[in-house]
This record gives C-alpha cells, sequence and structure tokens, in this order.
C-alpha cells in the first residue's frame, strides 16, 4: 500500500474520530440529564 | 433546578480574545478576496474600495461596540435587533450572520486543504477538509478560551507577516515596480471604480462577530469596544499595507486574477524568508478564520434557540465546558454540507449579501436603541459611540451603495437573498408578537425605554384620575 494512502486514511479516521468523540460526548452530557 | 436550566456561558474572556475572535476571522480577506476589487477598478478602484468600506465597517464597529457592551448577549447584531427593531428583523439578521459565518468556515476550510495538497500532492482535499472542520468543531466543542487563544496565535503570526514584509520593503530590502500604480490605475474608467465597490467588504467582512463573545467576556463593558475598536486599527493598517505591497509586486491585471496576492507578492520579491512567512500567513489565516466562525455562527444559532426561532433543543449548555455544545456540534454537519455542495461560490455571495443585510440593520438598531434609551439613561451605555447617531445614518446608506453594486454579476443572488430572507421577515413576524412587548427590560437590569414609561405614567395618571 502506498505511504499517501496510509496518511489519507490516518486523515480521515483522526477526523471521524474527533466527530465521534464530540458527538458520544454531547450525547452523554444529554442522557444525564434525562 | 435542573442541570440543563443552571449551566450558562462562561465569563472569561478579555480585549485581546475579542480582538483575536473579530480579526481572526476577517484577515483571511487581506490574504485572498479583495483584490478582486483590481480587476474591477485597477489600484485606483482598490484604494478607493477599501477607503469607502473602511468608513463604513469603522461606523458599524462603533454602532456594534456600544450596542454589544450595553447588552453583553451571545446573538450579537441578532440579540440586538431583536430587542430593538422586531422579531422579524430578527430573524433576518440571525439568519443572516449564521449563513454569513457558516458558508466562510466551509470555504476557509476548504482553502486550507486545497493549500495543503499544493504543498503535498498526493494528499486529498476531501479527508483535510473533513479534518479541519471536526478539529475545530472539537476545540470549540471543549471551551471558548482554548478556541480563542488559538486564534489569537496565529492571527498574531500571520499578521507580523504583513507587517514585516511591509517595513521590509518600505526599507528597500525588496525591489519595487512603481510603474504597477500608474499602468494598472484606472482600468476600466469611473464604471470600474463604482463596481470595484462591491469587493471592498472583503478587507473586513466579519468584524462585527467580535460583539458576538459579549456574554463570555468577563468585563464586556470595557472588552466589548477595547477589543472591536483595536481589531478595526488591526485590519485598517492591514489593508494598507496589503493595497501597497501587491500593487508595488504584482501587475494590476495579474492582481485582479491572483488567488493569493500576498504570497505572489511576496513570491516577487524573491526573498525566501517571506515567501515562507506570507505562505505561512495565508495557510494560518484561513485555519483562524474558521475557528472564529464555528464561534459565531454557533452562538448565533444559539441565540435564535434560547428565543425559540429555532428548536429550543440547540440551546443547552453543556455542564463541564460551559459552551453552547448541541449548537457548536450542529455547525459541523452544516458546513460540511456547504463544503460539499458544489455550489460553494454562490453560498459564498450569499454570505457577502448577508453580511451587507447586517450592515444596513446593526446601525438602524443603534438608532432605534438611542431612540429608547436616551443619553439620560446612560446606566444601560457604558460605551457612548461619538457623533451618534448621524454616523448610523451614513453606515445604512454606505451599506446600501455597497448592495447596490452587486446588481452588477451577482443579479439573481441578489433577488434570491431578497426573496429569502423577505420570506424569512414575514413568517417570523406574524409568528412572533411584538418584541418590545415582550423584552423584560428589568431583567437583564435595565430601566423601561423611553415610550413604555411615558405609557407607564399615563395609565397611572388614568389610574388616580378614575380613583
Amino acid at each position: 500500500m502506498d505511504i499517501w494512502t496510509i496518511i489519507n486514511g490516518l486523515i480521515y479516521l483522526l477526523a471521524f474520530g474527533l466527530m465521534g468523540w464530540v458527538v458520544l460526548d454531547a450525547s452523554k452530557v444529554s442522557k444525564r440529564r434525562g | 433546578m435542573s442541570e440543563h436550566q443552571s449551566a450558562s456561558l462562561v465569563k472569561t474572556l478579555r480585549p485581546f480574545h475579542v480582538w483575536a475572535l473579530g480579526v481572526g476571522i476577517v484577515l483571511v480577506g487581506e490574504y485572498m478576496g479583495w483584490n478582486f476589487t483590481a480587476a474591477k477598478g485597477g489600484i485606483l478602484g482598490s484604494l478607493l474600495a477599501m477607503l469607502v468600506a473602511g468608513t463604513m465597517y469603522v461606523m458599524i464597529s462603533l454602532c456594534a461596540s456600544e450596542l454589544g457592551s450595553a447588552t453583553k448577549l451571545a446573538g450579537g447584531p441578532y440579540d440586538w435587533a431583536r430587542l430593538f427593531i422586531g422579531p422579524g428583523a430578527a430573524a433576518i439578521v440571525g439568519l443572516a450572520v449564521y449563513m454569513e459565518y457558516i458558508a466562510l468556515e466551509a470555504a476557509d476550510a476548504i482553502v486550507v486543504a486545497v493549500i495543503a495538497q499544493s504543498i503535498f500532492p498526493e494528499l486529498q482535499v476531501f479527508p483535510v477538509t473533513l479534518l479541519v472542520i471536526a478539529l475545530l468543531t472539537f476545540i470549540n466543542y471543549r471551551g471558548v478560551v482554548a478556541a480563542l487563544t488559538l486564534n489569537f496565535v496565529l492571527t498574531m503570526i500571520a499578521f507580523i507577516a504583513i507587517v514585516a514584509f511591509f517595513f521590509a520593503t518600505a526599507s528597500g530590502t525588496v525591489d519595487i515596480h512603481p510603474e504597477y500604480l500608474f499602468q494598472g490605475a484606472l482600468p476600466n474608467g469611473m464604471i470600474g471604480l463604482f463596481a470595484a465597490l462591491q469587493f471592498g467588504p472583503w478587507f473586513y467582512l466579519g468584524i462585527e462577530g467580535a460583539a458576538m463573545c459579549a456574554e463570555e467576556c468577563k468585563h464586556p463593558s470595557r472588552a466589548v469596544p477595547l477589543g472591536q475598536q483595536a481589531g478595526m486599527i488591526t485590519l485598517l493598517i492591514g489593508a494598507a499595507m496589503t493595497l501597497y505591497l501587491c500593487s508595488v509586486l504584482i501587475p494590476a491585471d495579474l492582481l485582479g486574477v491572483s488567488v493569493y496576492p500576498l504570497f505572489e507578492a511576496a513570491q516577487n520579491s524573491k526573498i525566501s524568508i517571506f515567501i515562507a512567512a506570507l505562505g505561512l500567513g495565508t495557510f494560518l489565516t484561513c485555519i483562524a478564520s474558521a475557528n472564529g466562525c464555528v464561534c459565531d455562527s454557533s452562538r448565533s444559532w444559539f441565540a435564535l434557540s434560547r428565543d425559540k426561532y429555532v428548536s429550543s433543543w440547540f440551546s443547552a449548555v453543556h455542564p463541564r465546558y460551559n459552551t453552547p455544545y448541541r449548537a457548536v456540534i450542529f455547525t459541523m454537519p452544516v458546513a460540511i454540507g456547504f463544503a460539499f455542495s458544489g455550489f460553494l461560490d454562490q453560498v459564498i455571495t450569499f454570505s457577502i449579501i448577508s453580511g451587507l443585510l447586517c450592515y444596513v440593520l446593526i446601525p438602524f438598531s443603534l438608532i432605534r436603541f438611542r431612540r429608547l434609551f436616551p443619553e439620560t439613561t446612560s446606566k444601560v451605555r457604558p460605551f457612548v459611540g461619538p457623533l451618534q447617531p448621524y454616523i448610523a445614518y451614513f453606515a445604512i446608506a454606505i451599506s446600501i451603495i455597497i448592495l447596490s453594486t452587486l446588481f452588477w454579476g451577482y443579479k439573481y443572488n441578489l433577488i434570491f437573498a431578497f426573496v429569502f430572507y423577505g420570506i424569512a421577515y414575514f413568517y417570523f413576524s406574524h409568528r412572533h408578537s411584538s418584541s418590545t412587548a415582550e423584552n423584560n427590560w428589568a431583567e437583564i437590569g435595565w430601566p423601561l425605554p423611553k415610550g413604555s414609561e411615558n405609557t407607564g405614567i399615563e395609565k397611572e395618571v388614568i389610574g388616580v384620575g378614575n380613583d
């Protein structure tokens, strides 16, 4: 596999990771509030 | 009281954060975009556009400082329109501010990705754009202080790069071409001068957003006017330096079509340190602008939600980070949608029209504010701008003139924007009753406005008479 394919893949992973973190945290906060 | 109700926006920001928010959003316009004035009206057209738009923005920022330091609310222009004009105007301003900043965020994220790709051609634009939007959403979600401190650092580096390049050029370190000033002075005659005005706002577009962090300032009555006026002075200096640098280093015909004019000017200087500094400045200023846009668009949506113009679900504040977290998250899908809609140029034009519409309504809010709360009730006005309300009237006139120049080239965008905001105006005016009647002035620590006091006195007199 080409190094740039891996880098692009890692960037996707990081972007979706950050999105996932904020969404999960927000849903946790919302649940706590009932 | 539930956690939802007790959490509120944290008051931690200082004047330099206000400066960073305002200048951070705008400085990108000095690195790119303003130079289309040169394509329309040459160097003289750029100069006129810079001066006319600069005059308008100084006046608008004076209005915004007075309103922002008085109201201390997160919605900024939206809240001023709601309090002093009415629900229809408030909806227009709230939506216009939201559209203005979210479209700019999408555009900035794409430019960052394109710059990254021009350095590393194998990088893809899509994942980098996603990463920029996700990262800035994450930072803004975690707290406004971190987000605006980051903006301060990025903006400072980008501004210092312009200043250093200017002084190096002025001191003779860089070879300049004064003949470019005369060759491209006025290529399209007087009509070109007038047409150039439509791109003048690029030098300063979005500075009014600095007042939108008022609710999160430690001392809003000091921080907002100080931060915003310092920001405006920074931008005026930056605009003058940028225009000088670009017009003596790039021929006017090439300047009008350049994508990154300051970077191109640095390339023409052939001094590697300035090429690197201005390249870095272009990159950082895009990130700073997108970051400020996340902050401002989320506050605008939060304020619209708090007053039930949109679902009140978005008005929740995070109990730990004290940020309007749902409104911040909501900027993410909308910005991604705009970025990959394929209509980004149309969206940006719409955002400029939205901004200009705000520039008509902000001074109008000030005129109404001064009528409702004249000088004698100075308790509500910690900052009083000079020569008001005359400069508010003048700002409205200049905004309308610049808005009318968009008829050349952007006729359909202009018509669409007027239809969109016209519908919004009538819909929200119908849905919400008169805001003046709804406003509880005592709740924000203000006395009754001028008209209401009289009405109250009259009622009392009538009551006494009846007894």
